[in-house]
């Protein structure tokens, strides 16, 4: 009898000692988004770029998403998280995103994320307001959002005029791009500030020098280039930690 | 017999008292029917709608002694019979619960209380002694929000409440969507067109409200009008005016800010090859080098068909958006 009781006082001792311990994910994770072209800062409406086809270009839009976004450990596990991310560069409170949670302090792996809409997250009308719902991608080319609008002038050989590089999931065919920065280990303290970096002129290299006009000012219901987005947009990706 | 006195003056002061009382007003909720493809519409927490506010704010609606000169009312240049439009270059006054930019030149943005203190102060000049010597009024006031002294705070929160009641989502394209009705071909290449890049309309007229609410410049003119830039006074915002809904488009005619198409079908073909350069176009024009999206005789006419399936008929006739003062 003394011996059940002895028993069912440790249990509730070590229950309640568990319910008191303090929450070891205490560290904010922030993601800044950065825009480079030529590794220099983006200088928007100026028609100062050339592309890896030599082709000049100008950058007056960039809107996209960022979504499945994880921490990887040391161990090979990851933290993942819930937040979509809406980023436009002329905006600039969306170029800072608090994550909605906290992490432990430690040593971890890397990043990864999905450029655009994860699949599962690509759902018509899951954006009722402005400007997420702005994103819309047509119902009848597949439906869900866009994701990513980069815009702007070009001059080439030939013609001239604006492109609309503006990729999504066409007919089915999901073209979202997972960037795995999983093995870039960084050590985490107070405070994960991630500067993420896009490097817009990869978006028109490697594997495919992107030609405006061969694949035209619009691109939504073309299927090749929508892949080719996809195949080049997978280098586009870069980041660092910001010290304290 | 003094007991009796006591009474008597008793009663009397119980009387007197209760003739003095004012009688007190609850509003009732009002139940806004919002179309099953619309997002839900954000409503301010100190302007819920009421029965009585919203009955308010449509006899004000309609009601001339809103102006300074009592010669115009709201509904002298937003007409139901053409979607709260009318034969000028004037926005139509629809589904603006989800709008948060109003006027051409996007002047005056936030809420829909903002566009009514606009209109009210600067486009009425409201002479409320008017409406407070009014027969009517202070009761209505009293009953939409228990104050018999008429200020522009409540002129405004009642014509707001109204304006939210102006949602149209019962055309055509609705009852196709929701699987009730049918395109004909002609329609549905139409409806192609629109929702391709193509036609490439969707990206400024985009969502259940065909429109982003957002300023762009579409290449109306090589030396545009000034819209934007005269609110911001940055050059990139010069020649940019608000993208306007689509919906019930067939009946708000003429169209562009300055009203210079008088149809559809000039509207159409200034978007297949009428476009003009300037330093500001929307690069989602883009076909601007080419003079427009170059659609052939049967794409414009298709294009048109789909257009006119924005009308929504059941709104232009709703009694409940009519004029209570006839």
């Amino acid at each position: 009898m003394n011996m059940r009781f002895f028993l069912f006082a440790l249990t509730l001792a070590y229950l309640s000692s568990c319910s008191d311990d303090p929450d070891p994910n205490t560290v904010v994770v922030n993601l800044q988004l950065s825009h480079l072209v030529d590794n220099e800062a983006l200088q928007l409406d100026q028609m100062i770029y050339t592309n890896a086809a030599g082709q000049e270009f100008s950058v007056k839009t960039l809107k996209y998403f960022i979504s499945d976004f994880k921490v990887h450990k040391i161990d090979g596990g990851f933290i993942p998280f819930d937040d979509i991310l809406y980023i436009d560069v002329r905006e600039p409170e969306s170029l800072l995103h608090t994550l909605s949670k906290k992490i432990a302090p430690g040593e971890y792996a890397g990043i990864s994320f999905v450029h655009g809409l994860a699949r599962d997250q690509n759902i018509t009308n899951r954006f009722t307001e402005p400007p997420e719902s702005l994103m819309e991608w047509p119902v009848m080319m597949g439906g869900g959002y866009h994701y990513m609008k980069l815009e702007g002038d070009y001059i080439a050989r030939a013609s001239s005029g604006f492109f609309n590089f503006h990729s999504g999931s066409l007919d089915g065919t999901d073209y979202a791009i997972s960037v795995d920065l999983a093995d870039l280990p960084f050590d985490v303290n107070n405070e994960l500030n991630i500067e993420l970096k896009m490097e817009i002129q990869n978006w028109f290299t490697n594997p495919v020098d992107w030609d405006f006009e061969y694949f035209g000012s619009g691109i939504m219901g073309n299927s090749e280039a929508q892949r080719t987005v996809q195949r080049n947009g997978r280098d586009v990706y870069s980041f660092s930690i910001i010290e304290n | 017999m003094r007991l009796l006195l006591v009474i008597i003056i008793s009663g009397l002061i119980i009387s007197c008292k209760g003739n003095n009382e004012q009688p007190v007003y609850t509003p009732k909720p009002y139940t806004l029917n919002i179309p099953a493809n619309f997002p839900p519409m954000n409503i301010p927490a100190d302007n819920p709608l009421t029965v009585e506010g919203v009955e308010l704010g449509r006899k004000l609606y309609y009601d001339k002694k809103l102006h300074v000169n009592g010669d115009k009312a709201c509904a002298s240049c937003h007409v139901q019979a053409y979607s709260f439009s009318s034969d000028a270059a004037v926005l139509p006054a629809v589904n603006l619960g989800w709008s948060n930019k109003f006027l051409w030149n996007g002047s005056v943005q936030g809420t829909v209380e903002d566009i009514m203190h606009h209109e009210v102060a600067n486009f009425f000049q409201t002479d409320f002694d008017v409406l407070q010597n009014d027969p009517e009024y202070p009761e209505l006031f009293k009953k939409a929000f228990g104050t018999e002294a008429i200020t522009e705070e409540e002129v405004v929160l009642a014509l707001a409440q109204f304006f939210r009641t102006m949602n149209s989502g019962n055309a055509k394209f609705d009852r196709v969507l929701r699987g009730e009705d049918e395109f004909t071909n002609q329609e549905y290449l139409g409806y192609e067109l629109f929702f391709t890049e193509r036609g490439d309309c969707f990206h400024c007229h985009a969502t259940v409200f065909f429109t982003d609410n957002l300023m762009h410049n579409n290449a109306l003119d090589t030396e545009p009008d000034p819209g934007y830039f005269t609110v911001t006074g940055d050059s990139l915002d010069f020649g940019k005016f608000k993208s306007p809904t689509l919906r019930n488009i067939a009946y708000t005619a003429p169209y562009m800010h300055d009203g210079r198409y008088a149809s559809l079908e000039e509207v159409v073909e200034f978007y297949s090859t009428g476009l003009n350069k300037s330093a500001t176009v929307d690069p989602l024009m883009k076909n601007l080098s080419k003079g427009g999206v170059q659609l052939s005789a049967e794409e414009k006419s298709a294009l048109v068909a789909f257009l006119k399936t924005l009308s929504d008929e059941d709104f232009i006739r709703n009694p409940d958006l009519a004029n209570p003062n006839q």
